[in-house]
């Protein structure tokens, strides 16, 4: 009887009595696969007869456990070659025609995609140890065309072979604009069954699931603040994330004068979308202002990180503590005649104009100290997981205690006369840094002809402590979060602390904590 | 004389406008003791396995884990006591849910909503000008509905190229359980709120209102 026809009839006499086919998959005759049946349950949850069972995809980890090439039974040369065909989701670059990354080199080289890719799968039967008289089993494996070496494993049993693909070798879905979903990359895993027995046929194997694994940085997602929009982040973001490899999108815009709250549910959804554009389950974000507080109520309210993980957050001078100048304008606009005997305090009332778009309702009240005390009662915190980090600026450069007209660049328009500039910014500076709380009383007066006047005293009360540094906008102290980690302050007003500088140092850090392995 | 009527219509656009007091259509409104000079929202709360008060509070310190002043009143007679809470994630009150969260109550406008552009020399803090920005200019009935099960009108308000429409929402709030709405505005005298009991709202029908 030849080695062929013997296993026809072991396989055949395996079938009739009920055992698993690839249980039954001994090729060589003088080794009896019905004395030594090797008959593994499925695991639970795959399709497959291996003991090993495949891990849940991840965007950085994708798994096929059925289709071409899986599930086949103990498969001889003849059948095969097997052809499996390994399906990746996620976008970690610009690709070429074929679906190989562009620059690859250069994504390695930044340390933004691991040089390899692990691919697993577990074989059986591999008998790599041949038997006397035929050649050893030889399973030849390529990747898209790439020759890989060949399986490992021995008679009878499962073994999890593993190979490391150069990452340049792998086709990643082309980006695609937010809102859509990439269209995932096709790889092929070819085997050749049995290479050494031609014309004979001798071993048979087979596969029961496969795995790539690889790593990549999460895209970067960049959230705007108060009364703008995404172009908030233009130039110097813009400018160096389009001059870097990493994914990142500022393609964001919530209600640029909503609600904390009501942002947070605008933003869950956006950032769900944005990432699936990318067919990322992971993100970082770097929150300017306000967004840094939407970001926390999309944290505490939306956030499911089984949707979407939040890796890490930035926030550039967020007022989680609130900010005095909103206290100042919320009770200038609500009460009646306001003054102040405190000479920043009044020019903050003086110079709200209406050809200037400022903050309006509701954002402006979200970030008065009082509703931010109370934001910070009720979500003190951040999900546990997500590493929090804060930044803080003082336009103060030349520590003088006044703020100059170059001061004020990228926040104040330029064409505005320097001292009217100098005295924006001064007023802005000092009632910041010199005022903790106002006290607002309403009263009455008698009028100058007839009648009497109300008016509404808005002064300090009480002043701070120390002197607070701050942005113009918000102290270094509110730009901490009670639950933040403060990792410095830079020297900037609230819109000019946006640098290509503080974006490397942000790029840098993700890369260091959550390196593409 | 059609230049002249043009004039004048665009300069209404930009100087005409009224907001009227809102009126609640039942409901308990409550006046909000010594909240004149309050510039904050107040923050409403329940306390778990009470769901017949809301606890107000009007000003929160930097405190964490210290109690705060706030007025409990009780849904059902509007009757308000002064108390002390603590607040936070483990202090046994719960903060009431922002309808722009949940879906429900909304604010709806019967009547015209128009964006109209508006000329600003600078935007602050976002930067960049001068240029045009569109400013919310509502005109009509805007009310205060409940969607789920039934539609109930809470609240209605008269406004003639008003820009509070957002800001509307952002004052309206409901209980965890979805049975108290309370809905806050601000006069001159101080804040107000006024609560609506719905009813017992189903787990399902409140998912499904989300």
């Amino acid at each position: 009887m030849t080695w062929r026809l013997a296993r026809h009839v072991l396989a055949s006499t395996s079938l009739l009595l009920g055992f698993a086919q690839v249980g039954l998959a001994q090729d060589v005759p003088n080794r009896s696969a019905l004395a030594h049946p090797v008959a593994f349950a499925a695991a639970a949850g795959h399709v497959g007869s291996s003991p090993f069972s495949p891990p849940e995809e991840d965007d950085t980890l994708f798994v096929v456990d059925q289709g071409s090439g899986l599930d086949t039974g103990c498969t001889f040369r003849s059948g095969g070659p097997l052809s499996i065909h390994l399906l990746i989701k996620r976008v970690v670059g610009p690709v070429t025609s074929d679906g190989t990354l562009r620059d690859a080199a250069a994504l390695v080289a930044q340390g933004l995609v691991s040089a390899k890719m692990h691919l697993f799968f577990p074989a059986f039967d591999i008998d790599v140890n041949g038997a006397p008289g035929v050649p050893p089993e030889s399973d030849r494996i390529s990747f898209n065309g790439h020759d890989l070496g060949t399986l490992t494993g021995d008679n009878g049993i499962w073994k999890l072979n593993q190979f490391d693909v150069p990452v340049e070798w792998v086709k990643f879905p082309a980006p695609v604009p937010a809102g859509s979903t990439p269209t995932a990359a096709d790889n092929l895993i070819q085997i050749n069954v049995d290479e050494l027995s031609a014309p004979e046929e001798n071993w048979c194997m087979a596969v029961d699931w496969a795995q790539a694994e690889f790593g990549a940085v999460a895209p970067i997602f960049l959230v705007h603040g108060t009364n703008a929009q995404s172009d908030t982040w233009q130039p110097h973001f813009t400018t160096f994330f389009g001059s870097q490899l990493a994914l990142w999108s500022n393609d964001i815009n919530l209600a640029a004068n909503g609600s904390i709250l009501g942002n947070g549910q605008l933003l869950a959804n956006r950032l769900t979308q944005l990432a699936a554009s990318f067919g990322a389950k992971k993100c970082h974000i770097i929150a300017h202002s306000k967004g840094g507080l939407d970001t926390r109520a999309y944290l505490n309210n939306q956030y499911d990180p089984t949707q979407l993980k939040v890796l890490s957050v930035y926030t550039l001078s967020s007022p989680h503590h609130g900010t005095i100048e909103s206290d100042i304008i919320v009770a200038k606009r609500t009460h009646t005649n306001p003054e102040s005997t405190n000479a920043d305090i009044k020019y903050l009332i003086d110079h709200d104009y209406s050809f200037v778009s400022t903050p309006q309702e509701p954002a402006i009240g979200d970030q008065t100290t009082g509703s931010m005390a109370a934001f910070n009662a009720l979500y003190p915190a951040v999900p546990g997981a997500v590493r929090f980090y804060n930044y803080g600026a003082d336009a103060d450069l030349n520590n003088n205690g006044t703020i100059q007209a170059n001061e004020t660049a990228e926040l104040l328009p330029s064409f505005l006369p320097n001292s009217s500039l100098a005295a924006a910014g001064t007023a802005m500076y000092r009632a910041l840094g010199s005022v903790a709380a106002i006290k607002v009383t309403v009263g009455t007066r008698p009028g100058r002809l007839w009648g009497t006047n109300t008016f509404t005293s808005i002064e300090v009360a009480p002043a701070n402590g120390p002197f607070q540094l701050n942005d113009l906008v918000v102290t270094e102290t509110s730009a901490h979060s009670p639950s933040g980690t403060y990792v410095g302050s830079r020297d900037a007003n609230h819109s000019s602390m946006k640098t290509e500088a503080l974006a490397r140092e942000i790029l840098d850090r993700i890369k260091a904590e959550f390196p593409a392995q | 004389m059609l230049a002249a009527v043009a004039s004048i219509a665009v300069v209404g656009c930009y100087v005409a406008h009224f907001d009227g007091e809102p009126r609640p259509l039942g409901g308990l409104v409550v006046a909000l003791p010594d909240t004149a000079g309050t510039v904050t929202q107040p923050t409403l709360l329940q306390r778990r396995g009470e769901p017949t008060a809301v606890y107000v509070v009007t000003a929160v310190r930097e405190d964490p884990g210290g109690l705060v002043d706030a007025t409990r009143i009780d849904v059902g007679n509007g009757a308000r006591s002064p108390v002390q809470i603590a607040i936070g994630p483990d202090s046994g009150y719960v903060p009431f849910l922002a309808a722009e969260v949940t879906g429900s109550p909304v604010v709806e406008l019967r009547g015209v909503s128009i964006p109209r552009p508006t000329f600003h020399l600078f935007r602050f803090p976002g930067g960049g000008g001068p240029g045009i920005h569109l400013v919310d200019s509502s005109t009509g009935i805007v009310q205060v509905a409940t969607a789920r099960p039934s539609r109930r009108v809470l609240v209605t308000k008269t406004v003639l190229n008003s820009s509070t429409v957002g800001e509307m929402r952002s004052r309206l709030w409901s209980d965890p359980a979805g049975r108290v709405v309370a809905f806050l505005w601000r006069r001159p005298s101080g804040w107000s709120v006024c609560l609506f009991s719905l009813g017992t709202q189903t787990a399902a029908q409140r998912t499904e209102s989300l």
